[in-house]
C-alpha cells in the first residue's frame, strides 16, 4: 500500500516535472528561509538562556530620580552586591563587573588591544555557567592581576593547544597571571568578554573605594534562592536607600531604587541606559515570525494550489480507486502520503541549502551560527514539523475534497470541467499578493528611510575626518601637543582638533550644573566634554553666537553651548550667561561666550539635546581634516608620525562618516534581512503564480480555442486570462494598504528625524506586484491563445 | 443473487422531474450472463451503476446475496461491493500512471491482501490472460484491446461473484470486441461468474443467455 503510494507519487513528479520542480522549489525556498528566520529568533529569544541556573540569576540595576530626570541604569555601586548577600537571606550568591578600558596586552612580541575586558568577582562563576577549559574556577579569581581568558585570546598570544595557566599578559603598567581558560563566552549573551581580571587589581589604594555609595560604576549580579519570588524581593530592596545612601544623595535631592531585572529578559526587553551589548528588539522579534510565518504560508498556498490546480487530472484515477474498493480513508491517506513526501524531499533539500547558505545569512545577520549550534534536537524537530505541516496543510484540500466524489460523477467527468474550488484558490492569491504588496512596501520604507539619515544635516561636516586615540592612561598632553604640530605641516591635512569626544562617540558626561536663567539658578543634568580651539574647525561646526574658544585663558572660564541649549533655558541673550558646579560656593563660574549651531552629538535616534563644551588643549582623542586626494598616503604619513611619539601603541584610525553611521548598523542589518525576504516572499508568489496559470490556462484551453474558432485574437484572449489576476491584484492592494500604512506609520514614530510616509512606495509597490503578475500570467495564456485550435479540439 | 424489486431513480432538472428508471423488476440468479439492450439514454448505464451500487436510487428495494442494499450504509456498501462485485468500462479506466501490473493489483491492496499472496494471484492472472509479456509496459502503450484485457483481468483479479460491464466493447474494433466477448462467454460457462453487459449491439447481446431491453427507463416485456 505504502509501496503503491510512493510510486504514483514518485510517477506523478516524473510525468508533470516543471510543475513538480516549481511545487518542490517554492516549499524548499520557502522553508529553508523561514529557517533561518526561526534560527534567528530562537537564538534571540535563547539570550542568557545558556547559565545552568539562568532562571535565578538577575541584575541588580538602578533607577536613579533627579530632580528634574530619571536615568535608569545598569550601573551599580561597588558595595552593593556584598550587601545584599549580607543582608537578604534570599540572595544565595553575589558578584560584579566593572569594565576596563581598552587596553594594551603584550605577550613578547605579540599584543593587541582587548576591548571586552572586565574586572569580576570570583564568586561570579557560582552565577554563571562559564566552562573552564583550563584551570579552576574556585580560585581563579582569587588573587589581584589573576586573569581568566577565552580560549581564542588564549591561542592568540599563547598559540594552540598549548597551556595558558601559569602564563602571563603585559600591559604598559601591569603583568597579569593567567589562572584559567574558558570556552569563549557564546554569542547569545548580553554580557560578553574576552578577559576577567580579578576585582580585588583595582580595590587596592584609593582610586576605588568598595565602601563608597556614591559612584555607579559597576555591574551588580545575584543568584536568588530557589523559589525566591523577584516582586517581593524588589520590595524589599526599597529601604536600602535610607540605610545606606540617603547620606550622600539627599542633599542634591537624588532618590535611587534598585530593581532585580531577570537575566534572560535583558536582551529583549532592557531598556536602561549603559547597556554592555547591543541589544535585540522584541518588535523585530514579531516582525521576523511573522515573516518567517507568511513566507511558509505562501510557499504552502503554492503546493495547495498547484496541487488543487492539478488535481482535476487524477480525478481519473480517484474514481478508478474508489471503483476498484478503495475507501475515503484510503484515498485521503494516499493524498496526504504524496503531499508528505513531497514536503519531506522539500524538508531535506532546504536542511541541505540552509547549511549551504549559512555563511551568508551569519554575514547579514550578524549571528554567528554554526552547524554545532545548529544540530539540535529542537531544530531536527522543527524540521519534522515543519514537514508534516507543510505536507498535511498542503495535501489536505485535495485529500479530503477530492477523495468525497462520487465515482460515477468522477468518470463522467463532472471534476475536470469544476476543476477544484476556483474561489478558494483566488482567495488564496490575494493573500499571497497581499502579503507581498506588504512586505515591499515596508521594505521601501524601511530603506528610504535609512538613506534618508545618511543625508540629513547632521550640523557638522563628517567627510574625510580621521579619528585616531592616544590611550596610554597617562597624561600625554605634551606628546600631543608636539604630535599635532606635526601633523599640521602635512600637505594632506587641513586641520587639526581635539577634543574628550565626538559626535556619535558616546563617551560624553552627562554632568549636574547650576544655570542661570530668568528666573534665577535651576539644577539640570547636561551633556558635556571637552575640546581645544580647533575642534569646531576640524569638523565644520558653525558658531552662529559670539566666539569660538581662542587661547589657555578660556580654561575654566569659558563654555560653549548649542541652539538646544539657549533654547531648554528660555535665553534671550545667551553670551554671558553662568553656569556653576552644584555644590560649588566659592562663588565661582564659567562664562558662555559662544553659541554653535546644533549638530547631532548622538545618533538620529536621539533629538539633539543641550550640550556644554569646555577648553581644554590638547585632549586624547584627536580630528585629523585631511583634504580630498591622496587619503591612503596622508594615513601612512599621520602613521609614521604616530609611531615617532608613542611607538608601544598600535595605530588605529577610524573614520568619522563610517563610525557615526555604524550607529545604524542594527537597522540597516535588519533592513538588509528584511529586504532580502522581501524579495524572496515575492520570488515564491511569482513561482506559485506561474504554476496556477499554467493550470488554468490548460484548463481553459478549450475555452480558448472554441473563442479563437469563433474569430477572438489572441490579445484578446491574453487579456481575458490576465485581467483575472489584475482584479486579484488590485483587491489586494486595498487590504495591503491601510496594513501597510499602519506598521510603517509605527516604526518611523520611533525616529525624531523621518522624512514621513509618502505615496510612491505604495504606489510603485502595488504597480510592480501587479506587473509580475502579469508578466507571469501572460506567458501561459499567451502560449495557450497562440495554439491551434484544431489540434485542442481533436484531442478533447 | 440479485432482486431489484420497482426501482425506480430521477434527477429534478429546472422543475421537471425526469425519469431515469422507472419501476425496474428484475431478478438475477447467480451463473446468470444477461445483456441489457436499448438505444442510448434508455439507462442502460444507469442500472449497471445502480446494481453495482455506485449510484444510488430514490425508491424500490435491492437484495444483493441476501443483503438489503437499500438499507446499508455507504461503509458497508462499499465493502459489499468491493468483494463481491468487478467492473468494466466502455473507456477501459486504467491508472496511467500504473503499469498493467500494478493497475491488476489495485483492487486487491484495498483488500488487505498480503504482498506474497497478490503477487501469485497477478501471476496467475497475467498468465490466464496471456499477458505476462506486457506486465512492465503502462496503458498508453498498449492498444485497446489489450487495455480492455487488462480491464478485465483487473476486474477479475479479486474473484468477483458479479462482473458488470458497461459497453465494454464500444471502443473496440470488431475482432478484438469478439474476443473480449468470448472470454467473457468462457469466465461464465467454465468459472461460473455472472455477468451483466450493457450493450448496443446485437451480436454482442446474443452472447448472453438473457436479454433485457430498456426503454426510457423502463424494461421492455
Amino acid at each position: 500500500m505504502i509501496k503503491n503510494v510512493l510510486l504514483i507519487a514518485l510517477r506523478n513528479f516524473k510525468k508533470d516535472k516543471w510543475y513538480s520542480l516549481l511545487n518542490v522549489l517554492g516549499l524548499t525556498i520557502g522553508i529553508t528561509f523561514s529557517l533561518f528566520l526561526i534560527f534567528y529568533v530562537t537564538d534571540e529569544l535563547n539570550y542568557d538562556r545558556y547559565h545552568d541556573k539562568a532562571d535565578r540569576i538577575y541584575r541588580i540595576v538602578s533607577y536613579i530620580q533627579e530632580r528634574d530626570k530619571n536615568t535608569n541604569w545598569t550601573a551599580t555601586q561597588l558595595p552593593l552586591a556584598s550587601t545584599l548577600k549580607k543582608d537578604f537571606p534570599e540572595v544565595e550568591e553575589s558578584g560584579r563587573f566593572l569594565n576596563r578600558e581598552r587596553t594594551l596586552f603584550k605577550n613578547g612580541e605579540k599584543s593587541f588591544y582587548e576591548t571586552k575586558v572586565y574586572y569580576a568577582d570570583s564568586t561570579i562563576f557560582n552565577i554563571f555557567s562559564y566552562k573552564f577549559v583550563e584551570g579552576n574556577p574556585t580560585h581563579a579569581l582569587n588573587e589581584p592581576n589573576s586573569i581568566v581568558i577565552s580560549k581564542t585570546l588564549a591561542e592568540k598570544y599563547f598559540g594552540k593547544n598549548t597551556p595558558a595557566v601559569g602564563k602571563s599578559l603585559k600591559t604598559v603598567y601591569d603583568l597579569f597571571k593567567v589562572t584559567a581558560v574558558i570556552e569563549d563566552v557564546p554569542s547569545n549573551s548580553h554580557l560578553r568578554f574576552d578577559m576577567l581580571i580579578s576585582l580585588s587589581t583595582i580595590l587596592r589604594g584609593d582610586q576605588n573605594n568598595p565602601n563608597s555609595w556614591g559612584g555607579f560604576n559597576n555591574f551588580t549580579y545575584v543568584l536568588l534562592k530557589p523559589g525566591v519570588n523577584a516582586d517581593a524581593f524588589n520590595k524589599k530592596l526599597l529601604p536600602m536607600y535610607d540605610k545606606y545612601m540617603k547620606a550622600i544623595f539627599e542633599q542634591y535631592k537624588v532618590k535611587v531604587r534598585y530593581e532585580a531585572q531577570p537575566i534572560t529578559s535583558i536582551h529583549l526587553h532592557s531598556d536602561l541606559e549603559g547597556e554592555p551589548e547591543e541589544l535585540g528588539s522584541m518588535s523585530y522579534i514579531w516582525i521576523f515570525s511573522a515573516v518567517a510565518f507568511f513566507m511558509m504560508l505562501i510557499a504552502c498556498i503554492n503546493y495547495m494550489n498547484l496541487t488543487t490546480a492539478r488535481s482535476a487530472r487524477r480525478a481519473k484515477e480517484i474514481g478508478i480507486r474508489k471503483v476498484t474498493g478503495s475507501s475515503k480513508k484510503q484515498l485521503v491517506l494516499q493524498f496526504l502520503g504524496e503531499s508528505l513526501v513531497t514536503a519531506f524531499v522539500a524538508v531535506l533539500i532546504s536542511a541541505f541549502l540552509v547549511l549551504l547558505l549559512l555563511p551568508y545569512f551569519n554575514s547579514i545577520s550578524g549571528k554567528s551560527f554554526t552547524l554545532h549550534t545548529l544540530m539540535q534536537p529542537f531544530n531536527t524537530l522543527l524540521l519534522l514539523s515543519i514537514g508534516l505541516f507543510t505536507g498535511l496543510v498542503g495535501g489536505s484540500y485535495p485529500a479530503f475534497y477530492l477523495s468525497g466524489f462520487k465515482p460515477v460523477s468522477i468518470l463522467k467527468g463532472a471534476l475536470s470541467s469544476a476543476s477544484g474550488n476556483v474561489n478558494l484558490r483566488r482567495i488564496l492569491v490575494v493573500l499571497q499578493f497581499t502579503i507581498s504588496m506588504i512586505m515591499l512596501i515596508c521594505t521601501w520604507v524601511v530603506y528610504s528611510q535609512l538613506s534618508y539619515l545618511q543625508k540629513i544635516d547632521l550640523g557638522f561636516n563628517k567627510e574625510q575626518v580621521m579619528t585616531v586615540t592616544v590611550n596610554t592612561g597617562e597624561d600625554e598632553r605634551h606628546k600631543i601637543y608636539a604630535m599635532n604640530n606635526e601633523f599640521r605641516t602635512m600637505p594632506g591635512i587641513k586641520n587639526v582638533g581635539t577634543g574628550s569626544a565626538y559626535p556619535g562617540s558616546g563617551n560624553t558626561n552627562l554632568n549636574l550644573f547650576t544655570v542661570q536663567t530668568n528666573n534665577g539658578f535651576v539644577d539640570k543634568g547636561i551633556e558635556t566634554y571637552q575640546v581645544d580651539e580647533n575642534f569646531m574647525g576640524s569638523l565644520g561646526i558653525k558658531i552662529v553666537k559670539g566666539r569660538n574658544f581662542s587661547t589657555l585663558a578660556d580654561t575654566l572660564h569659558s563654555i560653549v553651548v548649542n541652539e538646544a541649549m539657549v533654547k531648554h533655558f528660555g535665553w534671550d541673550e545667551p553670551l554671558g550667561k553662568r553656569v556653576k558646579f552644584p555644590g560649588d560656593t566659592s562663588g565661582n563660574y564659567v562664562e558662555v561666550v559662544g553659541v554653535m549651531k546644533d549638530f547631532n552629538q548622538k545618533s538620529l535616534y536621539n533629538p539633539i539635546a543641550p550640550l556644554l563644551l569646555f577648553y581644554s588643549p590638547n585632549n586624547n582623542i584627536i580630528q585629523l581634516k585631511m583634504n580630498p586626494g591622496n587619503v591612503k598616503s596622508t594615513i601612512a604619513q599621520v602613521e609614521t608620525v604616530w609611531k615617532k611619539y608613542f611607538p608601544q601603541l598600535p595605530f588605529e584610525y577610524k573614520f568619522l562618516d563610517e563610525d557615526f553611521n555604524s550607529q545604524y548598523v542594527a537597522d540597516q542589518k535588519r533592513g538588509k534581512i528584511f529586504a532580502a525576504f522581501s524579495i524572496l516572499t515575492i520570488f515564491i508568489t511569482c513561482l506559485g503564480l506561474l504554476g496556477l496559470t499554467a493550470f488554468t490556462t490548460q484548463q481553459k484551453q478549450k475555452e480558448i480555442s472554441i473563442r479563437r474558432v469563433l474569430g477572438a485574437s489572441t490579445m484578446e484572449m491574453v487579456i481575458l486570462i490576465t485581467k483575472n489576476y489584475l482584479w486579484l491584484a488590485l483587491i489586494a492592494s486595498f487590504i495591503a494598504f491601510p496594513v501597510a500604512y499602519y506598521f510603517m506609520h509605527n516604526w518611523l514614530k520611533v525616529f525624531p528625524y523621518n522624512d514621513g510616509l509618502s505615496l510612491i512606495p505604495f504606489i510603485v509597490s502595488a504597480f510592480v506586484i501587479v506587473v509580475t503578475a502579469t508578466i507571469t500570467a501572460t506567458y501561459h495564456s499567451a502560449k495557450a491563445a497562440l495554439t491551434k485550435p484544431a489540434v485542442v479540439l481533436k484531442t478533447e | 443473487m440479485i432482486e431489484l424489486k420497482h426501482i425506480t431513480k430521477w434527477v429534478n432538472s429546472g422543475g421537471n422531474r425526469i425519469f431515469l428508471l422507472r419501476d425496474i423488476n428484475l431478478t438475477v440468479n447467480e451463473g446468470e450472463f444477461i445483456s441489457i439492450m436499448g438505444p442510448s439514454g434508455s439507462g442502460k448505464s444507469t442500472l449497471l451503476n445502480v446494481i453495482g451500487m455506485l449510484d444510488e436510487f430514490n425508491e424500490g428495494e435491492y437484495n444483493f446475496i441476501g443483503q438489503p442494499v437499500h438499507e446499508l450504509k455507504e461503509k458497508h456498501r462499499s465493502q459489499l461491493y468491493k468483494s463481491h462485485i468487478g467492473f468494466v468500462f466502455q473507456a477501459y479506466h486504467l491508472i496511467d500512471e500504473l503499469t498493467v501490473y500494478e493497475n491488476i493489483e489495485t483492487p486487491l491492496l484495498y483488500q488487505n491482501i498480503k504482498s506474497s499472496e497478490r503477487q501469485a494471484i497477478v501471476a496467475d492472472i497475467l498468465d490466464r490472460f496471456n499477458i505476462v509479456g506486457k506486465k512492465d509496459l503502462f496503458p498508453t502503450q498498449l492498444s485497446g484491446g489489450q487495455q480492455q484485457l487488462v480491464g478485465v483481468a483487473r476486474a477479475l483479479v479479486a474473484k468477483p461473484k458479479l462482473i458488470l460491464a458497461d459497453e465494454p466493447t464500444g471502443n473496440l474494433n470488431s475482432k478484438q470486441g469478439e474476443e473480449i466477448m468470448e472470454l467473457f462467454k468462457k469466465l461464465n460457462t467454465e468459472d461460473g461468474v455472472t455477468i451483466i453487459q450493457a450493450t448496443h449491439s446485437e451480436r454482442n447481446a446474443a452472447y448472453g443467455s438473457k436479454i433485457i431491453n430498456l426503454l426510457d427507463g423502463r424494461i421492455e416485456k
